[in-house]
């Protein structure tokens, strides 16, 4: 168990910056999530933290020691990787060994046939194979032991790649898209699982991956990053409902947030299109501004009332628990999604004209360059 | 397409591709052919392919003072009984698999950390290196056969089984070949042996070389019919000790001293010569076709 801190950390490839200065904290047992769209630079991250890249500037730290220049073995930490990468001609037992043969056994002690002439070599394999044992117990991979990883189905062999990771009792678990490989019944399941084997290890874990939902679901805290930069570390819920930057908001939440354009007049009122939402900025700044909101804050209304948009419904998508209504507003300027119960979806059919209710209470305002605009 | 013109294509096809397997196999035809019959037959090109094996008595075994049984026999059992007892036939086996083996053996061992620097490795100058690579493939072998023989003359190399094997140690067509397949394999792979503490020499031989089997193989049969079958090279470097002959300088060799034209225990001899190969090709077909397609792992 550790802590990990990258204080300034930064990373170029050729002329390329792909990581502008970073700073990460993650507490000892967390499990804290990198999450952002491909090519943002979670990977280079969570690659640096494991030394597998090189820094181009400053510290990586765990557990409060320096450990720029060490090389991965030496870090004590583990990694899954999305492919697995299982030794494809070992069994799964060999793939199980090989990081505590590496690190306990001396080199005359890995030699076929020669190891059992040095003293105390048999204690040691006999000790890992327990913990192999052990390892294969908790995951309830036992019957798989004499298998080649070729023979096992990716959850199985996601199972023998989160084991190769716990067998040697590492620091911390870096974890890169582990469970995209998956089909999506299985990544459900996994979720629950990975995040109940964290429970119980008590270990920090970081997690990368491109799929929000994983962000939302299995972590203390995640860490949005876009284009290099982490714009936002914060508990998952914070993150959803306080985002920081439009562009967290925007990646944030499934269906989208519904980004709609909104003014301020002189004295910091908010009007979105032609609705007035009788909310004022806390410093009032005249002019354009992005008004957020969630699917979940907008919703069908009869009667004709205040805060209301009126639309056109284009496109229903029905998840059985909820319907997601597409609706063109402003005279098919703009498309909203507003969410409804099954009931409510029920009732209207494409094309027909709805009106939509929005939460003013709950609309999220940036200002034109992005940045969060804090309310009355 | 309509059945008759698929038929039409498909026996045009086949046309093409007998006449093609006719030429490839006449002179394996001849030479087993030979081997087979007696001396008349073969100078009267008469008997079928195996001849009637009728008896026949060798005269050069009466002049040596034998008698006439001991020196009547079957041609087929004349033909590989003479290829064995007129020349060390079994010692040029010998060599061949000595050198052949020794030169893959070397070559294994150059090539893959070679490739796997080419493939997986990020230095300054990666692109140049592998770009001469490239450029070596170019070089024909005659082109620098005087400079290597003067460079091993000049330190006494020749007439030695280091002088059939040194010059093919670094074999570029390897490196190029193992870096290609190299390149196939995921770089997650590596990362992962080097999180569990690999040294990269480690994770060449313990990693790589199991994936790249079956390309290995594939080069393994490249190299070793190409070496076993090189008559140019030890024609140059081995000048006049005849235990370190190749099969197929032994052949030479071997022709030179019979006398007259005695093809059969000459064909006899090529047959022997040829049949380590092929027996290998039978038993390693598929893995060689897959390892020319390189499809064997991923």
């Amino acid at each position: 168990m550790a802590s990990i801190t990258l204080s300034g950390v930064t990373k170029v490839f050729g002329n390329s910056r792909v990581l502008n200065t970073t700073n990460l904290e993650v507490a000892d047992g967390e499990f804290l999530t990198l999450v952002g769209p491909s090519g943002c630079g979670k990977s280079t991250t969570l690659r640096i933290i494991a030394g597998l890249e090189n820094q181009t500037t400053v510290n990586v730290m765990i557990a409060g020691k320096k450990v720029n220049d060490l090389r991965p073995s030496r870090r004590n930490l583990a990694m899954v990787f999305q492919s697995y990468a299982l030794y494809p001609h070992l069994t799964v037992r060999q793939n199980l060994e090989i990081p505590l043969k590496l690190r306990d056994l001396s080199f005359a002690e890995r030699i076929p046939l020669i190891w059992s002439c040095v003293p105390g070599a048999r204690e040691k394999v006999d000790k890992i194979g327990k913990v192999v044992n052990e390892i294969a117990a908790t995951l309830k991979i036992e019957h798989l032991l004499d298998r080649k990883p070729g023979q096992l189905s990716g959850g199985q062999r996601q199972r023998v790649a989160l084991g190769r990771a716990m067998v040697r009792k590492p620091a911390a678990f870096l974890m890169d898209e582990p469970l995209s490989n998956l089909d999506a019944g299985l990544r459900v399941h996994m979720r629950a699982e990975l995040a109940g084997l964290h429970r119980s290890l008590k270990t920090t874990f970081i997690y990368v991956t491109h799929d929000q939902a994983e962000a939302l679901t299995m972590s203390d805290r995640m860490a949005v990053m876009i284009d290099g930069d982490i714009l936002q570390v914060g508990a998952p819920n914070d993150v959803y409902n306080d985002p920081k930057n439009i562009r967290v908001a925007e990646f944030v939440g499934s269906p989208k947030i519904n980004i709609l354009p909104g003014r301020t007049d002189p004295s910091g009122v908010l009007s979105c299109l032609n609705v007035n939402l009788s909310r004022r900025l806390r410093e009032s700044v005249a002019g354009d501004v992005s008004i957020g909101l969630r699917p979940e804050h907008l919703s069908l209304q009869k009667k004709n009332a205040e805060n209301c948009f009126l639309g056109r419904l284009t496109y229903k998508e029905n998840l059985g628990s909820d319907v997601f209504l597409y609706v063109t507003i402003n005279d098919e300027a703009h498309q909203v999604i507003a969410r409804a119960t099954p009931f409510e979806g029920h009732d209207v059919a494409i094309g027909d004209d709805v009106r939509l209710y929005l939460v003013p209470d709950k609309i999220i305002v940036f200002s034109a360059d992005g940045n969060r605009l804090q309310l009355v | 397409m309509n059945k008759s013109e698929n038929w039409y294509s498909e026996f045009s096809k086949h046309m093409i591709l007998l006449f093609g397997t006719i030429i490839v196999i006449l002179p394996f035809y001849l030479m087993l052919s030979f081997s087979f019959k007696s001396p008349a037959e073969i100078q009267s090109i008469s008997g079928g392919f195996f001849g009637n094996q009728a008896l026949m008595t060798d005269n050069r075994c009466l002049k040596a003072g034998k008698s006439k049984e001991a020196c009547t026999m079957r041609p087929v059992i004349y033909n590989y009984s003479a290829a064995f007892s007129e020349a060390p036939l079994l010692r040029y086996l010998l060599n061949g698999v000595i050198v052949t083996l020794s030169i893959f053996f070397i070559q294994v061992i150059v090539a893959l950390p070679c490739a796997y620097a080419l493939a997986k490795l990020k230095f300054w100058g990666r692109d140049v290196v592998f770009g001469l690579v490239i450029f070596c493939l170019l070089i024909p072998v005659h082109a620098i056969a005087l400079p290597l023989y003067l460079m091993l003359a000049k330190v006494g190399l020749t007439n030695t089984y280091a002088s059939l094997v040194i010059p093919w140690t670094i074999s570029v067509f390897g490196i190029f070949l193992m870096r290609q397949f190299f390149k196939t394999v995921p770089d997650d792979l590596i990362d992962a042996a080097r999180m569990d503490g690999m040294s990269e020499f480690s994770i060449v031989w313990t990693v790589m070389l199991p994936t790249a089997i079956p390309a290995l193989l594939a080069f393994g049969i490249f190299s070793v019919v190409a070496h076993w079958n090189d008559y140019f090279w030890p024609r140059v470097v081995i000048t006049g000790d005849r235990d370190l002959m190749t099969p197929p300088l032994g052949l030479r060799m071997f022709k030179s001293d019979m006398d007259g034209n005695e093809y059969g225990p000459m064909m006899a001899a090529a047959t022997v010569i040829v049949a380590p190969l092929v027996v290998a090709f039978l038993l390693a077909q598929r893995r060689f076709i897959e390892g020319i397609t390189l499809t064997g792992m991923k």
